[in-house]
């Protein structure tokens, strides 16, 4: 086979208003890691790292992740949004990507971001069950931003509530012969080392992991600028927003709350494309959310 | 590795729609496989499923091209998705770049959900496409296209809320919206004309799967189209039309990953011509019995 390596190097990168979108690939531990540079014309020197969610999230929350590095880009921040070992177009295995694991490649990605663009200082983005892995990365000190989007506060909620979601639908399917309890469900976790949640796996390894990190309990050493934007039905801060907030403003940082009421019909984490009035036809409802995330985002790092 | 990957950005009018092709590290095949997804996924499918399918299928030294919708994931743009009118545009152009990236002078064009509208289009406007490989995918739209049923409406009203969603998901609540679903009469449901034309036009020069699981919701909707298209085919034409049904299973849900692994097998097998291999009956339900 003839593969016109010109012609694939040529279609690597496009640039839009200034903002270079170039896809790459670097090796963490022996492992081809694919990731999306986004490169202002003249970068300054703070650069940003995308901390991807997990499960079906890892889809349906990319159009935030990218709008925020578009909107970052603008502002003449590189970001760099790359997939961890084990996750979309890298290689690996999932069942390998452990709680250190995936704390290693977000610093190997940051630092791969760092030598590429010049830039000198890290922040972290993520939303949802990224958002609490860019919580946690912070945690160390190494990083001076911070953007938090709908974030997940807790490990175990958040794992608790896939595993709800599974037992939901395996209800629905049995006709509700299928019950069972958390505790039975993760009895099974602990058993087989490994559940299907929804045809997504969950490692035991990494619920255990996750399972003690609160960052509305626990902000380590952060002590940076972080923008949580919590996207919720409720028009008010929740009480481990607040709690987030304020223990990042006690260790001498700064945390700039808001909040974006979830229209109906908009679920963020769940899938973009809804039918609102006619059942064939399929339409981008959460496009309103992201561009307002984008703007506060501006908004947030002009400060 | 058995094979390497180039991520691209393929111009589409205004947009770019972002690609990963590809290709065996060793192999001569000229047929090249375009994978698509439905609306609500982006390249690498539920769980990674294309990024799986892909490197298999370059391991049995095929190429392959796996892509975002315009406006979805890292392409950009603005998207729409209307059943009757698929992503013609971005399978074409995916195809086109795939062919002059490695060469190949054949097609597959491989899809679930609304990707099996889109493939079963392009497959029919490409004149390189020569196989469709399409998994359970909705058939059915209203007779009338302005006409939404009553009961629609309010249906999807209700799930904007969160109580309506967590009304609908009770086992019981389902159990009843299925009995009435089931004594209605679905007059006012058509099998998509534009499939129908689509169908009917490709089958003159290539071969079509569908690959669907016992109990797939679109079965009925199959078994519908195949009645009212084959009896308008030659002999030859109704033999490129092959189905295979899974046992026990409902293939696009993808909700455990024993159900993903064998979309993911078949999908390599409808490339690799081993689908005989894989326990399915496809007899009962051929186009030449529809006939």
């Amino acid at each position: 086979m003839k593969v016109d390596r010109e012609l694939l190097a040529r279609h690597s990168s496009f640039t839009d208003e200034g903002i270079e979108e170039r896809a790459v690939h670097f090796d963490i531990g022996g492992e081809s890691c694919f990731g999306l540079l986004y490169q202002p014309a003249d970068p300054r020197g703070l650069g940003f790292v995308v901390c991807h969610s997990y499960a079906l999230e890892f889809l349906t929350l990319r159009r935030i992740e990218r709008s925020i590095a578009r909107a970052l880009a603008s502002m003449g921040y590189p970001v760099l949004a790359f997939h961890s070992r084990g996750f979309g177009d890298s290689t690996g295995t999932l069942a390998e990507a452990t709680f250190d694991r995936l704390q290693e490649d977000l610093f190997a990605g940051a630092s791969w971001m760092m030598s590429e663009t010049g830039a000198s200082d890290l922040g972290f983005i993520g939303a949802r069950f990224g958002a609490l892995r860019a919580g946690v990365a912070a945690r160390g000190g190494d990083a001076g931003r911070v953007v938090l989007v709908a974030p997940e506060f807790s490990g175990t909620t958040y794992f608790r509530r896939l595993i709800r979601n599974k037992h939901m639908v395996e209800l629905v399917d049995s006709g509700g012969s299928a019950r069972r309890s958390m505790d039975e469900l993760l009895d099974v976790l602990a058993k087989d080392g490994m559940l299907d949640l929804l045809g997504y796996a969950l490692h035991g390894h990494l619920y255990k992991a996750f399972a003690g990190i609160n960052l509305s309990t626990d902000v380590g050493s952060f002590s940076g600028d972080a923008l949580l934007v919590q996207v919720s039905k409720r028009t008010s801060p929740s009480s481990e927003a607040l709690a987030y907030s304020k223990r990042v403003v006690d260790g001498g940082g700064r945390c700039r709350l808001e909040v974006i009421k979830e229209p109906p019909g908009v679920n963020i984490g769940g899938p973009a494309f809804v039918s609102t009035s006619d059942p064939f036809v399929r339409e981008d409802l959460q496009e309103p959310v992201v561009d307002r995330i984008a703007e506060l985002v501006k908004e947030w790092i002009k400060d | 590795m058995s094979y390497e990957e180039f991520p691209v950005f393929i111009p589409m009018g205004d947009d770019n729609l972002f690609g990963i092709v590809c290709v065996p590290e060793f192999g001569d095949s000229d047929m090249g496989v375009v994978l698509l997804t439905g609306g609500n996924y982006t390249r690498s499918h539920r769980n990674r499923m294309w990024v799986s399918a892909a490197r298999s299928l370059a391991k049995a030294g095929f190429p392959s091209i796996r892509i975002d919708y315009h406006g979805v994931g890292d392409s950009t743009g603005h998207a729409r998705f209307e059943m009757e009118e698929p992503f013609l545009e971005d399978a074409m152009t995916a195809a086109d770049f795939l062919i002059a990236a490695t060469g190949v002078q054949r097609l597959t064009f491989l899809a679930t959900c609304f990707g099996g509208r889109t493939a079963m289009a392009a497959a029919a406007h490409h004149d390189k496409g020569e196989v469709a490989t399409i998994f359970p995918v909705p058939l059915a739209i209203p007779s009338d296209p302005s006409k939404i049923p009553f009961r629609t409406k309010v249906k999807l009203r209700v799930r904007r809320w969160q109580w309506g969603k967590k009304l609908f998901r009770r086992p019981g609540v389902r159990r009843l919206r299925q009995a009435a679903a089931a004594r209605r009469s679905d007059s006012s449901m058509v099998i998509s004309p534009r499939f129908k034309r689509d169908l009917t036009e490709f089958v003159r020069r290539g071969d079509l799967w569908f690959i669907y699981g016992d109990r797939s919701s679109s079965l009925d909707e199959l078994k519908r189209l195949l009645a009212e298209t084959a009896p308008n085919m030659s002999k030859e034409e109704r033999a490129r039309i092959h189905v295979l049904i899974l046992p026990d299973c409902a293939p696009e849900h993808f909700r455990t990953i024993e159900d993903q692994e064998l979309v993911v097998k078949c999908a390599v097998a409808s490339v690799t011509g081993d689908l005989d291999t894989l326990p399915a009956r496809g007899e009962a339900l051929s186009a030449e019995a529809a006939s």
